[in-house]
């Protein structure tokens, strides 16, 4: 298939080629990216055989698929459109932790992507109802995360969440990337909880993602990275605040 | 059943097309790294380039039965990314500029970052044909026939975009550092 290029084309008096072909190369793909594919791929074997669950295609494409539809703006084009985003992101996450549940451990991370709304009780709509999102502007650390999100916990101004925070947020700003994220954490957390508060925030310096599930007097909190992926741990683990 | 990491890219794809749920996943593993290679070096933004690689699979992953095996999957699989970037690129700016991004990371541990960016600069600069010639033939390391078929074009053009790119990239360069510049970027 292949032709050897001619004599003259091998020949390069500019140095250019030289030049282009000693720029380092990209480096391998991002957790991050591959597993929001991976996840986005498993949505559409999951389509494809047959599996017509109304929950799993509109959370996928308006989202991230270019394919049909209207081009997505991306999170540090357009940043104060991702806050409804984020508001379904987070019932997202919240759908991604409760089906870690029914999961085991050792299962492919192909399968092991949660299929939104396809194995829980709960539907996407109703977390979305229950999810709040926050900028506090809080640097959350690892010594006083308990009594911090505590506090956000119990902070009844919402806020509007910092552009800047949002634009850092990235690709984790979209279902997939904090449907990943959120397998990170692990745990059962989020059975039919009361309310989901999500801070757009930072843990010890590094920007960060602060959910606080309560359920009924429980409430419990984790933090998360926004680079965050699977196999990643958490800033915080899950524990009651 | 085979495991699919024994399978090669065109049992792999004819698996897909068959019903097999694993085979599409074991090609994407197989060949991401390469795909976010050509879509970051095509649109020089990572977040275009990651959207760009996820329609650019969905698409494959959908269209699959449209491989007529007259490639490689490879090809196929470079020619639908590419389109992939393309598209993401003319919904931001329907024109062959480029965003402006900082491709400095945690990669360039060779001091060369000033070079990187000079060239990057020079490559937005060129036409979108010239850029995407050398970004598949001297980046990707493609063979001019695999590039020639990724853009849908005669080999005879790829080598001209690429001598006319090349050309054009030493004339930007030379505008800003002068005669001296190639020979301070070799390692």
């Amino acid at each position: 298939m292949t032709t050897p290029p001619s004599e003259d084309f091998d020949q390069d008096p500019t140095g250019m080629r030289d030049l282009l072909r000693s720029l380092p190369d990209p480096g391998p793909m991002p957790p991050a990216v591959a597993d929001r594919i991976t996840a986005a791929l498993a949505r559409e074997q999951e389509a494809r055989a047959g599996d017509d669950n109304s929950n799993v295609t509109p959370l996928a494409r308006p989202a991230s698929s270019g394919m049909t539809g209207a081009p997505r703006k991306s999170a540090s084009r357009r940043p104060m459109q991702l806050v409804g985003g984020l508001v379904a992101a987070a019932a997202v996450a919240a759908v991604a932790v409760v089906g870690i549940n029914s999961l085991n451990n050792d299962q492919a991370p192909t399968s092991a992507v949660p299929s939104a709304g396809a194995s829980t009780s709960l539907s996407n709509a109703q977390l979305a109802g229950k999810v709040k999102v926050a900028s506090t502007g809080t640097d959350y650390t690892s010594a006083s995360f308990n009594a911090q999100a505590a506090s956000m916990a119990g902070d009844t101004a919402s806020g509007t969440p910092d552009p800047a925070i949002v634009t850092q947020l990235g690709s984790l700003a979209t279902p997939e990337g904090i449907a990943t994220c959120a397998r990170s954490v692990g745990g059962s957390l989020l059975d039919d909880p009361d309310d989901i508060k999500v801070d757009l925030a930072r843990f010890d310096g590094k920007p960060a993602l602060v959910v606080v599930v309560r359920k009924g007097t429980t409430e419990t909190a984790f933090a998360v990275s926004t680079t965050c992926s699977k196999g990643t741990t958490p800033y915080a683990a899950p524990r009651t605040v | 059943m085979t495991d699919p990491a024994e399978r090669n890219d065109r049992e792999l794809l004819a698996a897909h097309c068959a019903g097999d749920p694993d085979a599409f996943g074991e090609l994407f593993r197989r060949h991401k790294d390469r795909m976010w290679a050509v879509a970051l070096r095509t649109t020089r933004d990572p977040e275009l380039a990651a959207d760009a690689v996820q329609d650019g699979f969905i698409s494959a992953f959908r269209r699959a039965d449209s491989f007529r095996g007259d490639a490689q999957v490879t090809t196929w699989l470079h020619r639908i990314i590419v389109n992939a970037c393309l598209d993401r690129l003319r919904r931001i700016k329907p024109t062959s500029e480029l965003p402006e991004y900082d491709l400095a990371d945690r990669h360039d541990v060779h001091g060369s970052t000033v070079v990187r960016l000079d060239v990057q600069e020079a490559l937005g600069k060129i036409p979108e044909g010239q850029r995407l010639a050398l970004t598949l033939v001297d980046m990707q390391g493609l063979p001019v026939a695999e590039a020639a078929q990724v853009l849908g074009v005669a080999e005879g053009t790829i080598k001209s975009r690429c001598a006319r790119g090349r050309t054009a990239l030493a004339e930007l360069l030379r505008d800003k550092h002068g005669d001296g510049y190639a020979p301070a970027v070799e390692d």
